[in-house]
């Protein structure tokens, strides 16, 4: 089996792969955005909830989630898809990190520009997405794209639950071909290729918006 | 400043609202038993992609002993429909609990712990215990003892597998055996020189070592001797896997299995994949004699 044959073969689990990863970001991005804000402005109970969820998320091994999800709960009679597991498993546990920076980029937010939205008769809720949310989410960008990385190559534990993505391809044409070296170089290689890309977008999409955020602060 | 500017009831109703988007997936109820698979002849069968037992081909085809039985002995019940799920082999009962699959048809051995979670068939093969080696055996392993003798061996074995635990039965600690989840890991393991020898059923042995990609690098140890109790070689007989409560199907297989070995169909199966009369499971094995105790 020639190393193209090998790539061509571990690239058929890419549809799985992506699919994996687009869910996951549709779990992660509003958990991150809606548990970041909440336990920024939460006190109390309410805060004591939303820490609760994201740490059950963050705190828990995303390989014994998955078992957890996949194996156990069908025991309660809940039958959940392997790819609805994998990517609520991944994307919250993703989610969980990333919120973490939502709240991080708020509370490094100077109080005056929330007090001046105030002092303009905008509302709480249109000072937060207006004024703080705008700036926050810019500051943010590095850290989700660093999740964004970090969910596609967590997706080769979707393996482990039946899914033919990359990683399950690679085990299978090394279960025929008994060639480990070139089928891990290759499975390297695979998630270089995908995941190099998301780096330049990000680098692109940081230097582009933090432009606009100077010019807003100049103004 | 006020600092709660955003309402407790706000906090809790968002929390509310985050614990359904989870459970709002689109979640399913697994009905498939016996009645349906009966009904609308359609079964899933779990795999441990490892040849011969059950395994797909370079073509994507899936082969081996077991799922041709299953075709074999099913077909003619009207189970015509038979889906494929590889899953890895610690893995394949938790799936068949789970109903991610309805039987486990993949070579497994009939053993008193397995018998308190899945039902079994009656046993088809009865496969002894081999060793796969570097070429040219550079430890002369031909035993468990000799592995017991010396400190310096260490053994691969499938990850919950029988061939696992008779080596450790026989004496090997545990400490020397190292668990892989796949046969693929384990010659990895073997070529890198992370283990000595590799511990599968002969039958995995035999079509590992014939593997044209592995020619020269490895090799079947010829003679071993496996573990010995009560004089006699312990041998692994290997059946079909069903739920519990399935156990309606299970008779069903076990009456179509027993008019396939008169009507020369699980020989002609057999051949097909390099077996001989002697590895077939003599007729007073049976899955009630193997769990004397917990038989359902």
């Amino acid at each position: 089996m020639s190393f193209l044959e090998i790539m061509l073969g571990i690239f058929e689990g890419f549809g799985i792969t992506a699919e994996v990863t687009f869910f996951g970001l549709l779990y992660a991005i509003p958990f991150a955005l809606l548990a970041g804000v909440l336990q920024h402005f939460a006190r109390g109970l309410g805060r004591w909830t939303v820490t609760a969820v994201i740490e059950f998320w963050r705190s828990s091994s995303v390989i014994v989630l998955l078992y957890a999800f996949y194996y156990s709960l069908p025991a309660f009679g809940v039958y959940l898809s392997a790819i609805t597991v994998g990517s609520m498993v991944l994307g919250l546990n993703g989610g969980a990190y990333a919120s973490q920076s939502v709240r991080a980029a708020l509370q490094a937010l100077d109080r005056g520009q929330c007090e001046a939205g105030l002092a303009l008769g905008l509302s709480r809720f249109s000072v937060l997405r207006l004024v703080e949310l705008p700036q926050a989410i810019r500051a943010m960008i590095p850290t989700f794209i660093n999740e964004a990385i970090q969910l596609i190559k967590g997706t080769a534990l979707v393996s482990l639950i039946t899914l033919t993505d990359m990683t399950f391809r690679a085990k299978e044409i090394a279960q025929l071909s008994y060639n480990p070296v070139e089928i891990y170089t290759g499975l390297l290689l695979s998630y270089l290729i995908l995941c190099y890309p998301v780096t330049i977008l990000g680098r692109y999409l940081s230097t582009s918006y933090s432009n606009t955020g100077v010019r807003i602060n100049e103004l | 400043m006020k600092q709660q500017l955003i309402s407790r009831r706000t906090v809790l109703t968002a929390c509310a609202g985050m614990t359904t988007l989870v459970a709002s997936s689109p979640v399913a109820f697994s009905q498939t038993s016996q009645s349906e698979i009966l009904r609308d002849g359609k079964i899933t069968i779990g795999i441990h992609n490892q040849a011969p037992w059950g395994f797909k081909t370079m073509d994507g085809n899936v082969a081996g002993v077991h799922p041709d039985m299953i075709k074999a002995v099913l077909g003619p019940l009207g189970i015509k429909k038979v889906n494929f799920v590889i899953v890895e082999w610690p893995a394949l009962i938790p799936s068949l609990m789970s109903k991610r699959i309805d039987a486990v048809a993949s070579g497994m051995a009939i053993t008193p712990v397995r018998c308190d979670q899945v039902i079994f068939s009656d046993p088809d093969l009865a496969i002894g215990d081999g060793a796969i080696v570097r070429a040219g055996n550079p430890h002369k392993i031909r035993s468990f003892e000799d592995i017991v003798k010396n400190e310096r061996l260490r053994i691969g074995a499938g990850r919950g597998s029988t061939n696992a635990e008779h080596a450790m039965q026989a004496g090997i600690p545990k400490d020397r055996v190292l668990l892989f989840e796949d046969m693929q890991s384990s010659i990895a393991a073997l070529a890198a020189g992370r283990i000595d020898a590799d511990i599968e059923s002969t039958a995995t042995v035999i079509s590992t070592v014939n593997d044209p990609n592995l020619k020269g690098k490895i090799e079947r140890a010829i003679p071993f001797t496996g573990l010995i109790k009560d004089g006699r070689e312990v041998r692994n007989f290997a059946g079909i896997a069903f739920r519990a409560e399935d156990s309606q199907l299970r008779d069903l297989y076990n009456l179509g299995l027993a008019k396939a070995k008169l009507d020369g169909t699980v020989k002609a199966i057999f051949a097909r994949y390099g077996f001989t009369d002697a590895e077939i499971a003599p007729a007073d094995a049976t899955a009630k004699n193997l769990c004397p105790d917990n038989y359902r």
